[in-house]
């Protein structure tokens, strides 16, 4: 049997699947993830490489609320695109077994769990991503992977009313309002599926008042995968927090034990033996195709504390396998830099994606030509708030150092959203890839999309047919390989050399200018926010300090390479800065 | 069936008389798992044993007449019945189709020259123990023509089909041009255009067959529930395959060879399954070598039928599961204790291995089965061991490994047991089949 089998495989080329049938060996590809640009794509968006795993997507790629078919395959065949952008790292969203869909709304994100130990049959199966991550280590694309802790999909419903099915309920006559008398009763919603928050967990009720703790009971509808979830050991009621859907933001304990709106069971994550299911889910991950690093979706909505169990287990099973540098870092959605700094501390996380950056100077400075005297106060609290030593088995960086700089992602509307100005894109491209910590491209930047809220910001990118000839592909071509070519751009220490709370017509209105320097080489950046002045590195006759020596000629590197400027005796410099223009300088030869 | 005696169409002609004729095949039994379920097939490849088929019945009925000498007409019509009978579900329904309906003109213009019209089973030979027809199998309506000397006989056939299927036919509501309710309209109605050509050279106890399939579907547009369309490419098929037969007294062997492309390779009534990135089943191909071995000695009688199939869907990437190699061979020894009574067994291994990791386990996607088979009482009414009328009693073990049991439901009863069985009585018959 073996040897017709054999002569079978022969005849039509050799089956390939056992280069694919194991883990495969862990490759650690990172020395330094500063040196890394990270492109942030949701799978489902990117390319459509297989029609038949196309079941019920939206053809016209106008409903972007439901799958739109692209796939593990569709990302193999754009590495080319990729490698072309200049990018070394890819961040794909989650690609665990997801509820179908829910209210509507189909799972084609990924962050609704339902079987943590098997791929999304939409993206393609273990085999196709074995295949993706190897094919991208190949290329020395590392790829990171979208994980989630903080809940399951809408698994199960509290049956408040003990009847045994998910009801939903109008209740109310509707008197009181602003058309109704005064004293009535508003028409409530109230949902078994989805209720609100209940600090002593969700309550049954009867007509005759309060049952005690709503049991809750697992769906299960086969036809969309809303079936309880997998591993079996998930199936633990005890496993969730049983609270209800967060209806007060500002209340931590709701934040941190309620249900993330739309039904997404919270998990209780203090509890050991949860602690220890996502340790085993997600080291499978690891291994099962040799991921090199985590992105940790709403890490928010999970106790900072969690995190010192879960990354040293993770980093341990990592330096178990041979995996260096191992890479975790969370999404706390929040523009609290203390808070989200507070997920740096005691080797929690490698790195946050850095919001309050992206809320205090991305959209306050870039986007709307604020004050730049902002960063700088930024940097200032980041300073105090992430933690300045690397956590141990970790990346071998300071989170401080290695955060995850961002222009906007999936949940938030794109930069051209209501910043449609090129030069203002541009302008800010030329920050992102010049700062310090690890610069991340959302997919479609390049192509110049201006999506706005989700699922509004997550174009199909194939209508673009990939095109590589865009003013903003090639801008960012240029950026990338500009921090590749300098190792300063890379690594170097940053340090600020001006800033301005200047915005008018003032001599320096929107200028910013930082250096980044290691013992090797010396980079100075300056740039312009303002969208109508022309500005320059100086005001009221005082130039710009530099950490050249006097006399040193300065030339552009970037846009381009016409241009020098000569240190003055005191080591200060003057550049010159039409609006939205970022100059980059190295010392002239 | 019958392989060694259904050599040329010239001998259905032969063995039906002027006049109405009559004939059937039919199989029926019940069986148990035994465990308080009925038997049920396992089998991990595409074409398993014939001893765990469900029931079915073909009933033909013919109407010949002649013309004048050497020159004659026939009308044939076989009626189908599949799988439920009413005393086993207690509803009195059936599962019908009318599988041929012909009319075929032998020697009217010329005395080497049949000519026929209808829809068919188109078939050359089969592995018995398999219910499988490795070359050629077309279930078609069309027309052909079957020239015939007295070594050659060549046989060409045209015929289309258009599925009741989303891949070749759609209605889609509009709004009634006077009001009221809506109206149905054809939105997507494309067939695809079989055409096959079959070469036989005829000796004495052999002949060799040179086959081949050409399919053909126009493009289309289908309309998505959303009122989104989707473009459907046109698209096409080929077979190429051959057939050597060898047959004496009480003994036969058959070989073929078959290589298909495109549609073809999915088979004629079977829609693409999985398809390239533009969406045509260009890429796919399949690889069939087969055998089937029958020989009858004083007491003793074997059976012996066998085939390796390389399939691969035309899905783009690396893997796929749909791209895989099945294996299946079978042999059954018959030993007639008396006339009609005798004992037999039957051993089979079935494999498959696809190019693709099992979504539940992570591992390549391998499956085996194992089957041990006792039939302690078969009565059979004519001589050989493809003698029917026959009444027998059979019980199947089938060991599962593990990738075989993956492939059944988490829910399955089958899952954890070490043993499938399947303890059944059955009775099968054939006697002036239309079958081809």
């Amino acid at each position: 049997m073996r040897l017709l089998v054999c002569a079978l495989l022969v005849c039509g080329g050799c089956y390939q699947v056992d280069a694919v049938a194991q883990n495969p060996a862990p490759q650690s590809l990172v020395d330094d993830w500063r040196d890394e640009i990270i492109y942030q794509l949701v799978t489902d968006r990117f390319a459509d490489g297989d029609p038949n795993n196309d079941q019920s997507v939206d053809r016209s790629g106008l409903a972007l609320a439901r799958y739109q078919g692209g796939d593990f395959q569709g990302i193999l065949e754009h590495l080319d695109y990729l490698e072309a952008l200049g990018v070394t790292a890819i961040w794909i969203s989650p690609v665990t077994r997801t509820v179908e869909e829910d209210a509507g709304v189909a799972g084609y994100h990924g962050y609704w769990p339902q079987d943590f130990g098997r791929t999304n049959p939409h993206f393609g199966d273990l085999a196709g991503l074995r295949e993706l991550v190897g094919a991208c280590h190949q290329r020395r694309i590392k790829v990171i992977l979208d994980i989630v802790v903080n809940h399951i999909g809408q698994l199960f419903y509290y049956d408040i009313n003990l009847n045994g099915r998910p009801d939903e309920t109008v209740i109310g006559t509707g008197s009181a309002g602003p058309l109704g008398a005064p004293g009535g009763a508003p028409v409530g919603h109230v949902t078994e599926f989805d209720p609100d928050f209940d600090p002593r967990g969700v309550q049954a009720a009867t007509a005759l008042g309060p049952a005690g703790p709503a049991p809750i009971r697992w769906l299960y509808e086969p036809a969309i995968d809303r079936m309880p979830p997998q591993p079996a050991l998930f199936q633990n009621p005890d496993f969730y927090h049983r609270k209800g859907r967060i209806i007060d933001y500002s209340d931590r304990m709701q934040v941190l034990e309620g249900d993330f709106p739309g039904g997404l069971k919270d998990l209780a994550t203090e509890r050991r033996d949860v602690r220890d299911a996502l340790v085993q889910a997600y080291a499978y991950w690891m291994d099962a195709a040799d991921f090199d690093g985590f992105r940790i979706d709403t890490a928010k909505h999970v106790e900072p504390e969690f995190f010192e169990y879960f990354s040293q287990k993770l980093r341990e099973h990592a330096a178990a396998r041979g995996k260096r540098n191992f890479f975790l870092f969370g999404e706390v959605f929040d523009g609290d830099d203390a808070f989200v700094g507070s997920y740096s501390q005691n080797g929690r996380l490698d790195s946050l994606l850095y919001f309050p950056h992206k809320f205090r100077v991305i959209d306050a400075v870039f986007k709307a030509s604020g004050p730049t005297r902002e960063i700088q106060r930024l940097y200032q609290e980041r300073a105090l708030h992430y933690a300045a030593a690397a956590a141990p088995g970790g990346i071998g960086l300071a989170p401080r150092d290695a955060l995850v700089h961002f222009l906007d992602d999936h949940d938030v509307p794109r930069f051209r959203f209501d910043q449609p100005s090129a030069p203002a894109l541009e302008n800010a491209l030329a920050y992102l890839f010049t700062t310090d910590g690890i610069p991340c491209l959302y997919y479609g930047t390049e192509q110049e999309f201006a999506g706005g809220n989700d699922p509004a910001n997550r174009e199909r990118l194939w209508s673009t047919g990939f095109a590589s000839g865009g003013q903003t592909f090639r801008t960012i071509q240029t950026l990338i390989a500009l921090r590749k070519q300098h190792v300063a751009l890379r690594r170097g220490d940053l340090t600020i050399r001006w800033v301005t709370d200047h915005v008018g017509t003032e001599e320096d209105a929107g200028v910013y200018a930082f250096e980044r320097a290691t013992a090797e080489e010396r980079v100075l950046v300056a740039l312009s926010v303002s969208d109508t002045q022309r500005s320059h590195t100086s005001l009221a006759g005082a130039a710009m300090p530099t950490g050249f020596p006097p006399g040193a000629t300065l030339r552009t590197v970037y846009p381009d390479q016409n241009e020098t400027v000569t240190v003055d005796g005191a080591g200060r410099v003057v550049v010159e800065l039409p609006p939205r223009v970022t100059k980059v300088l190295v010392r002239a030869p | 069936m019958v392989a060694w005696r259904a050599v040329t169409t010239l001998v259905l002609a032969a063995l039906i008389g002027e006049g109405f004729d009559f004939g059937s095949y039919g199989r029926v039994g019940v069986a148990s798992d035994l465990d308080g379920g009925p038997g049920v097939a396992t089998n991990v490849v595409a074409h398993g044993s014939r001893l765990e088929e469900a029931p079915y019945l073909e009933l033909d009925l013919y109407y010949a007449r002649s013309v004048a000498p050497g020159a004659s007409w026939r009308m044939v019509s076989s009626i189908a019945f599949g799988q439920n009978l009413p005393h086993t579900t207690g509803l009195f329904d059936q599962n019908v189709a009318l599988r041929n309906l012909y009319l075929q003109t032998d020697g009217v213009l010329h005395p080497s020259l049949s000519l026929w019209v209808g829809s068919r089973m188109y078939r050359g030979d089969d592995i018995y123990l398999f219910d499988y027809w490795p070359l050629d199998n077309l279930n078609t309506v069309g027309a052909g023509a079957i020239w015939r000397s007295t070594r050659w006989e060549l046989a060409l056939h045209v015929g289309a089909n258009r599925l009741d299927d989303a891949y070749q036919f759609q209605t889609v509501e509009q709004p009634a041009p006077g009001g009221g309710a809506p109206i149905e309209v054809v939105n997507l109605d494309r067939q695809r255009l079989i055409e096959s050509a079959r070469a036989s050279w005829l000796g004495a106890g052999y002949k060799a067959v040179l086959y081949t399939e050409l399919h053909e579907i126009g493009q289309g547009i289908l309309t998505h529930p959303d009122r989104t369309q989707e473009r459907l490419p046109d698209d096409y098929g080929f077979v190429l395959g051959g057939q050597l037969g060898l047959w004496g007294p009480g003994r036969f062997l058959n070989l073929w060879l078959r290589w298909a492309g495109g549609l073809a390779a999915y088979g004629e009534l079977a829609v693409p399954f999985a398809v390239g990135a533009d969406k045509r089943a260009a890429d796919a191909r399949e690889l069939v070598g087969a055998l089937a071995l029958g020989h009858d000695w004083r007491r003793l009688g074997l059976l012996v039928g066998g085939y390796a199939r390389r399939f691969e869907a035309a899905q783009p990437g690396p893997f796929s599961l749909a791209r895989f190699v099945e294996l299946m061979v079978a042999a059954r020894p018959h030993l007639f204790l008396s006339q009609y009574f005798g004992v037999a067994g039957e051993l089979s291994v079935q494999r498959r291995d696809a190019d693709g990791l099992d979504p539940v386990t992570g591992r390549p996607a391998t499956s085996d089965v194992l089957k041990l088979t006792a039939m302690p009482a078969v009565v059979t009414l004519a001589p050989g061991v493809l003698g029917r009328p026959q009444l027998l009693v059979v019980y199947t073990a089938s060991l599962l490994d593990q990738g075989a049991r993956t492939q059944l439901a988490r829910t399955d009863a089958r899952l954890d047991a070490a043993v499938i069985h399947y303890l059944g009585v059955q009775a099968e018959w054939w006697f002036n089949s239309a079958y081809r």
